[in-house]
């Protein structure tokens, strides 16, 4: 594999991946520590590294997969998972479109499992 | 057009043309063209055919100038002759008769007239007339003054040049010139030295360049001409990438893609590759891996200490075929710090070749890396034969003496014998002379003993031939010499017997015939063989037709066996010439723990700067292999070094987002705060040492200037992934991340140049480079595997490259040769890349050069 171009996030506490320590998420990005992934407890964020205003091909760091319809504890949505670049891992997914009108406000934004994360900066 | 060039036509020019030269002089109606089109009047530029005023295909050439450029060049190539018959011929003047005038004038120094003429000429401009005169009349003072006629040089100051009110500084120096005459030499303009006066052709000149180019046609000025087409047509071909002296005046010069690298020459095998970079002087090449080892290869310099080949692993193979056979090709490096390439045979039958190669190194307990795993797969494929490929390999082998019975009658033999009769056996000590010239000693041998019938000479063995007499008299004769001196050797004569050259039974035979089989054509020399033969035992001789090279499949030399067993395989091992630049490994460089991400060399490419991602820089003496220090920082990771240009200071790029400089004893001299170093962030010094470049955010690079302590940026829309310096330090390539490629000119204001597409970037860091002749070309890696170079100017893409199965990470342009270029890939080689030369191979005897061909990838 060649050299893998990685971003780096700014703030001052951010999320990376647990396996290849690449960052994902600032913590200034966080909504809501308040949700449940497949693994434990996730948490909302609203923009991911580098996600907006880039499109989806200039991604760096993460990678998305396809669109899937999947029921969530919450209803029908419609979901991309979210891969570290570096290491295929599935760190969480991205809501790309919710069917019931309570969960709409979710679209668009992201959710992080905290178990694959590590904290850094704490 | 300035000025009348001639008041009236000489009478010896045809009337057409000195209308033309008249009514273009005036600027007035030319003679109207027969069809009686209606014109403007100042119609130069269209073509007309019947005035032939115009030549050339487009009409725009105007002939009387035409003609007067190439009469003057005519001139200035001191063909005289030529000259004036052209003037004459054409009926157009190279200068017109006033001009000449004036210019023999000037030549001869006939100061007075000359000043006369150059009012005749009628040049509009006064002050032309005016700094003309000025300057005869100075090249008339300074005369005067060499000839010590001070007087009359005080007269023409001031009478003739002071009223011409110009230049006033100038007359104050030439006055001071009177009263001191070595303040003369001091004015400067008459620069010969001593006090005199600069050469009057040096006057003409100046003066030529004063007076209008119509009225005196300026010097060299057709070659002018051809040095700017030539230019423009260097400037237009897109591919040009050769060194200046082939640009011919007979075609128009157009390079064909074949001056662009584009077949491989060589594959390097090693772990992955993330860089390359070539040193100052285009002669070495560096490449990364991802292991915690670093590896080094070098071109065109012996190999030094590398310590893996102790362990006996090999570095380097690739299986050659050439004409004398099928081998395989190992480059090692030995204690010595020589570099060998080792070739062993395939082998037939007798011979083990590879099987004894793969044999040896299984009981020295070594992973063959690749060739065990093909014989790996070969045991899995047919597990049920139980035997290894080497021990099958060597089944057919015979060691033992097998002793072969025939009978045979007398009378079978007759036939020969009769012919014996006439034979004699010539013995001579084959120590003390070197070839056996049979020739030469048939003819003298013939002389010596007055032969009237013929001799017939056939060599025997060593310090043995055959002599035919055709009479058997003078057999006879001969035989009762018993001793002859020829070609200042003595020479036995015996009778011929059926033991004559046999080896008495129980006698071991002490020499022996040696095929070398296998053997690269290009080793087939006489002292090389003569080598080898010394190691089988003691040479003796080299076969003829191996010597005329008539017999390739093996070369045959005879030996002394001193007792032991006949060898086996022979193992030539050859000093690494690199006659065509192959490139092989040089050192490995371990110490790093983490991989290396950066590398640069030291400008006297002498040592070598690595640094590991996030961890410390190290210091590698090239020659030697050795670590000269280690430079880190306490707390943070080091991501990216480089060298001052003077070579004294070491740079390096921190993950705390600073750039921290040592000098080269590991002190620490400065520390700049950036705004932000990227993990991986590049970092180069620009040659004057004073501007520093690294990349401050995520869309813009910094170029900090040490000394000014100011800073440029460069600012892109989208991510800038890696960058690179071109060698003139004038333009900066940037690669960004939406597969883009940037060039901007960094002198003074930073400038966006070009922008470079088509090759394939997602993932990963690609690099691409400068290169080619005058830096004409940009390459660059791609992911989809390939290699791909565009022109600079243009922005076209002029070659993809296949031949890499990964994608291409990182590619390097040799600065000194511009048909080398390297490429290293993800598929853990690198190629090298060379001009596509077809018919490399000529028939017959010798091939140019070691042959590369895939190492079966």
């Amino acid at each position: 594999m060649g050299r893998l171009f990685i971003e780096s996030l700014n703030g001052p506490k951010i999320f990376k991946c647990k396996c290849c320590k690449v960052d994902s998420a600032s913590h200034d990005d966080i909504i809501s520590k308040d949700f449940q992934g497949r693994y434990g407890r996730a948490y909302l964020f609203k923009n991911v590294i580098q996600f907006l205003p880039l499109p989806p091909s200039l991604q760096v760091n993460i990678s998305l997969g396809p669109n899937e319809d999947r029921h969530l504890m919450s209803g029908l949505h419609t979901v991309n998972d979210i891969y570290c670049s570096s290491c295929q891992q599935i760190l969480g997914w991205r809501y790309e479109k919710a069917y019931e009108e309570s969960e709409k406000y979710k679209e668009g934004l992201f959710i992080l499992e905290k178990e694959r994360m590590l904290k850094e900066g704490w | 057009m300035g000025g009348v060039d001639d008041d009236e036509p000489p009478s010896k020019r045809m009337k057409l043309s000195s209308g033309e030269l008249r009514g273009l002089s005036n600027g007035s109606s030319l003679t109207e063209p027969v069809d009686g089109s209606l014109r403007d009047s100042m119609a130069c530029s269209l073509p007309s055919e019947e005035n032939e005023e115009m030549v050339g295909s487009r009409g725009i050439i105007k002939r009387v100038e035409f003609v007067r450029i190439i009469a003057k060049a005519l001139y200035s190539l001191g063909y005289t002759k030529s000259g004036a018959h052209l003037e004459e011929e054409s009926g157009i003047p190279l200068h017109s008769s006033v001009v000449s005038l004036f210019m023999n004038q000037i030549l001869d120094g006939n100061w007075d007239e000359s000043m006369l003429t150059l009012h005749k000429i009628g040049l509009p401009d006064e002050n032309i007339v005016k700094s003309a005169s000025f300057l005869i009349l100075e090249q008339k003072f300074f005369e005067l003054l060499d000839g010590e006629r001070v007087m009359e040089a005080l007269k023409t100051l001031r009478t003739e040049i002071v009223p011409l009110c110009i230049n006033s500084s100038k007359v104050c120096e030439l006055s001071s010139c009177i009263v001191s005459p070595s303040q003369s030499a001091l004015v400067g303009c008459h620069s010969q030295g001593a006090v005199r006066a600069k050469s009057r052709s040096k006057l003409l000149e100046e003066l030529q360049k004063l007076l209008p180019p119509t009225v005196m046609i300026p010097e060299r000025r057709l070659e002018h001409l051809v040095e700017q087409a030539l230019d423009l047509q260097r400037d237009a071909c897109m591919f040009h990438n050769s060194l200046e002296g082939e640009m011919s005046l007979y075609t128009d010069h157009q390079c064909g893609k074949d001056k662009i690298p584009s077949r491989t020459l060589q594959i390097l095998h090693e772990s992955e590759f993330f860089y390359i970079l070539p040193g100052e002087s285009g002669l070495k090449k560096m490449t990364l891996t991802m292991n915690p080892n670093n590896v080094a290869w070098q071109l065109k310099e012996p190999n030094m200490l590398d310590e893996s080949w102790k362990m006996g692993g090999l570095i380097r193979w690739c299986v050659m075929r050439t004409k004398g056979g099928c081998f395989l090709r190992l480059g090692v490096v030995d204690l010595e710090k020589k570099s060998f390439n080792i070739f062993i045979s395939k082998g037939r039958g007798v011979k083990g070749g590879w099987s004894s190669m793969a044999e040896t190194l299984w009981s020295l307990g070594v992973a063959t890396g690749r060739r065990e795993s093909q014989q790996d797969e070969a045991m899995l494929l047919k597990p049920i034969l139980g035997k290894t490929f080497t021990e099958v390999v060597q089944l057919p082998r015979s060691k033992g003496k097998v002793v072969v019975r025939v009978e045979v009658r007398e009378e079978d033999l007759s036939i020969n014998l009769n012919k014996l009769v006439h034979c004699l056996v010539g013995f001579w000590n084959p120590s003390s002379a070197r070839g056996d010239d049979l020739k030469s000693w048939g003819t003298q041998m013939a002389k010596i003993w007055g032969l009237k019938g013929k001799l017939g000479l056939a060599k025997l063995e060593r310090g043995k031939f055959l002599l035919e007499f055709e009479l058997l008299a003078e057999a006879k004769k001969a035989l009762n010499y018993g001793k002859i001196l020829v070609g200042g050797l003595l020479l036995r004569l015996e009778k011929w017997s059926p033991e004559t050259g046999c080896l008495v039974e129980g006698e071991k035979r002490n020499e022996a015939w040696v095929r070398i089989v296998g053997l690269p054509v290009s080793l087939w020399d006489r002292d090389i063989l003569r080598r080898v033969g010394e190691e089988c035992g003691g040479f003796l001789a080299v076969d003829n037709q191996t010597e005329k090279l008539e017999e390739l499949q093996w070369a045959s030399i005879l030996v002394k066996l001193n007792g032991e067993e006949l060898p086996n395989v022979v193992e030539i091992w050859v000093e690494e010439v690199n006659v065509n630049g192959g490139v092989s490994l040089k050192h490995k460089l371990s110490g790093h723990q983490k991989p290396v991400s950066h590398v640069s060399w030291s400008p006297d490419d002498r040592q070598l700067l690595t640094c590991g991602v996030e961890e410390a820089v190290r210091c590698w003496d090239v020659s030697s292999g050795e670590c000269l220090r280690i430079y880190e920082k306490a707390g943070v990771g080091l991501v990216s070094c480089g060298w001052s240009p003077d070579g004294k200071w070491v740079f390096a790029g921190i993950t705390d987002r600073s750039i921290c400089m040592w000098d080269l004893d590991g002190k620490e001299l400065e520390c700049w705060k950036g705004q932000r170093t990227l993990q991986i962030s590049d970092l180069e010094i620009a040659s004057n040492g004073n501007q520093i470049m690294s990349i401050c955010k995520d869309t813009a690079i910094l170029l900090f200037d040490r000394e000014a302590k100011a800073e440029k940026f460069i600012e892109e829309d989208h991510t800038i992934t890696s960058f690179s310096l071109s060698r003139d330090c004038r333009f900066l390539l940037v690669n960004l991340l939406n597969q883009e490629i940037h060039l901007w000119n960094i002198e003074g204001e930073a400038k966006f140049i070009a922008k470079y597409k088509g090759h394939k970037r997602e993932r990963f860091i690609i690099r691409s480079c400068f290169g080619g002749f005058e830096e004409a070309f940009i390459a660059s890696g791609s992911e989809d595997s390939q290699v791909y170079i565009w022109h600079k100017s243009s922005g076209e893409l002029i070659e993809v490259l296949p031949g890499h199965s990964g994608s291409v990470n990182c590619v390097s342009w040799n600065p000194a040769n511009p048909h080398m270029l390297a490429s290293a890939s993800d598929d853990r080689t690198i190629r090298i890349w060379g001009l596509n030369k077809i018919n490399m191979k000529r028939k017959g005897t010798h091939p140019n050069g070691t042959h590369y061909c895939n190492g079966g990838t």
